[in-house]
């Protein structure tokens, strides 16, 4: 999922910095939902909804995309989508009998010319 | 992958290609012809867009040469020419035809077809140069397989660094066997987006190597040691040829739970790959020169683009979706995730014009999406009427 970005932060900020002051027009703009209730910028502006994020390229809510580890959260909706559940697993430590020096991946052997 | 590695291999790509004698027609002969290469993945899809090209008045040739997706990429941001015999093209029947290059100097393509981002062919510091378009097309996903009575079910990421980094050293049992790894070259677009998905560069793959997706059908499929086998397609190549061969859940690194690219096994829905939770997939590249003005230097080249990608309205008779679905890629309008990098994170998107639940008919001949003419007959959680079903956006 995207992260809030500094240029998501600075724009917050800045958007409570002109609420706050005489004008709240550049920042009513920006973050108006009343045409299009699922218009947003960050994340933060799709919490009305719920499970939702920010689209980066339309700017609007969509459904937050599901957890990639485990496989076991449904994202709903019409079109495609549907629960999961884990019923296969690869048993790394059991079936990988050569690990690095820290216990991780082994280094690739040097190349000798490659192919 | 070096530059000087890669140019080596398309070098002798490009004298092997021409080494061929077909007695063809000359491609420049024909009327109008657009020449495509690249991906091998992308050919069912410009068998249709060549005979729907050739029906136009006046009539368009679409020429096909397959010749691996760094070598599409390559053909338009280097500009090396196509140099060979055998070439594909397709009359208004939609069948195939044959045709040479046998001009000395070779012709320039117009359109360079890749299942990889340039990045992964190519160094790239600045990025694909202003004066070449990279339009994103279907979603095409990439597996491991192996023969279809072998007991393995799965791979994880881990499993996979050892088996293609060291291959009869992978102390990875079932796959320890050097004859019974199968691997493509550099230049193909599966083998690149898996190498960038398991860490092991696609020019430093071991395993045997096969010439051609068919050739790693055949050599997994009729392994003489099911379980030992091993081998790597795209989804269509795969999922065409279920009787050879079968396609093994992938598990990414650090997770513990391995996932199809469908919702089960034998499906064909790609749920997995569309909401993002399969790892290894990424869209059709199709690059094409630009003019100073931004515009494709080939127009008729920008229109056959256009209607892959979806940017341009598929004319009338040309059902992309369908033809998309039924060879086991994805359409971005049925993608509820994007990603703009080589297996980098995927994002969430909504695409205009939703065709989720049209793909979904197609793909599966089954949908719990309702039908709809308009709008008004949608319910409140999937309000828009698009492609003849209720979507959610």
């Amino acid at each position: 999922m995207r992260q809030l970005g500094p240029a998501g932060l600075a724009l917050i900020v800045l958007c409570i910095s002109v609420a706050g002051g005489t004008s709240g027009a550049g920042c009513s703009i920006l973050l108006d939902s009343s045409a299009n209730p699922y218009k947003c910028v960050t994340d933060d502006d799709c919490v009305r909804f719920p499970s939702a994020a920010c689209d980066d390229i339309k700017k609007e809510c969509v459904p937050r995309l599901p957890m990639f580890d485990a496989g076991m959260v449904d994202t709903g909706g019409a079109g495609g989508t549907s629960g999961l559940t884990c019923e296969l697993s690869f048993d790394n430590k059991a079936r990988i009998n050569v690990t690095g020096p820290d216990g991780g991946l082994r280094p690739l052997p040097p190349q000798d010319g490659g192919p | 992958m070096t530059a000087r590695r890669l140019t080596t291999m398309l070098a002798g790509l490009t004298v092997a290609l021409a080494a061929r004698s077909v007695g063809a027609v000359e491609c420049a002969t024909l009327p109008m012809t657009i020449y495509a290469t690249g991906s091998t993945a992308a050919k069912p899809l410009l068998a249709e867009i060549g005979k729907f090209m050739a029906g136009q008045t006046p009539a368009v040739t679409v020429v096909y040469l397959g010749a691996g997706s760094c070598a599409g990429v390559d053909a338009i941001l280097s500009g090396t020419p196509i140099m060979a015999t055998g070439l594909s093209y397709w009359d208004t029947s939609g069948t195939e035809q044959k045709c040479d290059v046998t001009s000395a100097s070779g012709v320039s393509a117009n359109i360079g077809i890749s299942d990889v981002f340039a990045t992964t062919c190519f160094k790239l510091p600045g990025g694909v140069p202003a004066s070449v378009s990279d339009t994103l097309g279907p979603v095409q996903a990439m597996m491991f397989v192996t023969h279809r009575l072998s007991v393995e079910k799965a791979i994880s990421a881990e499993a996979a660094y050892n088996v293609y980094g060291f291959g009869g050293q992978s102390q990875v049992p079932p796959w320890t066997f050097e004859g019974s790894i199968f691997r493509r070259d550099a230049l193909s677009g599966t083998q690149a987006m898996i190498a960038t998905a398991i860490g092991v560069p696609a020019d430093q793959w071991q395993g045997t190597a096969t010439t051609s997706s068919s050739d790693m059908v055949m050599r997994v499929g009729m392994a003489n040691f099911a379980n030992q086998s091993i081998g790597i397609l795209s989804a269509e190549v795969a999922q065409d040829n279920r009787q050879m061969i079968k396609v093994l859940a992938y598990q990414n690194f650090g997770q513990t739970c391995a996932i199809f690219p469908d919702s089960s096994e034998m499906a064909n829905d790609k749920t997995n790959v569309r909401n993002g939770q399969y790892p290894i997939w990424g869209p059709l590249h199709l690059f094409v020169r630009l003019n100073a003005s931004g515009f494709p230097v080939n127009a008729k080249a920008g229109e056959v683009v256009g209607y892959i990608a979806g940017t341009r309205p598929a004319p009338a008779g040309l059902d992309l979706v369908k033809i998309e679905a039924q060879r086991h890629a994805v359409p971005p309008c049925a993608m509820r995730v994007r990603r703009m990098q080589e297996m980098g994170p995927p994002m969430s998107v909504a695409p205009t014009g939703a065709c989720g639940c049209y793909y979904e008919m197609a793909a599966t001949n089954a949908t719990t999406c309702k039908k709809c003419s308009t709008a008004s007959e949608c319910p409140a959680s999937a309000p828009i009427c698009s492609y003849g079903y209720c979507e959610t956006q």
